[in-house]
């Protein structure tokens, strides 16, 4: 696949983002493909917040509380490359 | 053993994948039939602390982008766990016929992203801003508040279509849908054509007051079924 450059608009033209960067942009555009692409299907998962397991709680769920979770931990990305 | 699933691809394509993959487990295939999920399995239930959210997200990227890399995928939302093998073949049989379809018609295609927005990021204009041929310290009315929406999502509209049409040439499908802050336009490219349809894409000026900005390429999520 071809790499595509990482560049910046000369004037008001589109915005061309490189999620290899590093930076804030393309990690929260990675987050949100990670997180909102792709196919759901009903499963299981534990995940732990606050040290408190939430065991075999659906998928469904489970992605509203990463989702929320998200939100907060986005306020903790390095502004510069993490 | 719960698993782990990242993707699905066709099992003719030959894949080197990442040797371990979320919390420093293996990445393997589970196959059935002429698909193949990546998995990560694990002895006991795969658990996620919140402080190790971000990486584990961070780290099912990468192994999708590597497999990605390679061949047409169809990714799982993070974090999908199954309880069990037998639950992963259940599914991939039920969508078999679907999933071979697809993967065989997006095989060297990818899709980029536009995201497009006013600048000030606000769909909705403030009720607090006065238009011009008021008074200032009047509120707009409902009607024109409701007028502004409909200009600026028009306006928004419009630049889609223009975008649309200036890379016309280098997509192979166009899908938009609204979102919170504008419109999501999502452009289905060759894998070879990509750099190209960056260059196109940027010859497009915008009015001063919108910003749009390109991602990708990712795995054609957006296309897994067809219109």
């Amino acid at each position: 696949m071809e790499e595509g450059p990482a560049m910046s608009s000369p004037k008001n033209s589109i915005l061309v983002t490189d999620t290899h960067s590093g930076d804030e942009t393309s990690l929260l555009d990675i987050l949100d493909h990670v997180l909102n692409a792709g196919v759901v299907i009903r499963g299981s998962i534990v995940i732990s917040l606050a040290g408190v397991d939430l065991v075999y709680l659906g998928l469904d769920v489970i992605l509203t509380s990463i989702e929320t979770a998200l939100k907060h931990l986005q306020n903790d990305v390095p502004k510069s490359n993490s | 053993m719960p698993l782990l699933v990242y993707c699905i691809t066709e099992t003719s394509a030959s894949v080197e994948v990442p040797t371990t993959g979320v919390n420093g487990l293996t990445v393997e295939a589970v196959k059935h039939g002429e698909l193949q999920c990546f998995v990560s399995r694990s002895t006991a239930d795969i658990s996620i602390s919140g402080l190790q959210l971000r990486n584990a997200a961070l780290t099912f990227h990468g192994v999708l982008e590597k497999i990605f890399e390679q061949t047409a995928i169809i990714p799982f939302r993070f974090p999908t766990v199954l309880p069990r093998e037998p639950e992963l073949i259940a599914y991939m049989a039920e969508h078999s016929v679907e999933y071979r379809a697809a993967l065989t018609r997006l095989r060297d295609v990818v899709q980029m992203e536009i995201k497009l927005q006013f600048k000030d990021s606000r769909l909705l204009p403030s009720l607090a801003e006065p238009s011009s041929s008021r008074a200032t310290d009047m509120k707009p009315s409902g009607r024109e508040y409701l007028q502004k929406i409909r200009a600026r999502q028009e306006k928004l509209e419009v630049a889609a279509k223009d975008l649309r049409q200036a890379c016309l040439f280098f997509t192979k499908g166009w899908r938009q849908r609204d979102s919170n802050e504008g419109i999501r336009c999502f452009a289905l490219v060759e894998r070879a054509s990509v750099v190209k349809f960056q260059t196109q894409i940027r010859t497009v000026t915008l009015e001063d007051d919108l910003d749009a900005r390109l991602s990708g390429p990712w795995p054609a999520s957006q296309f897994l079924k067809e219109e």
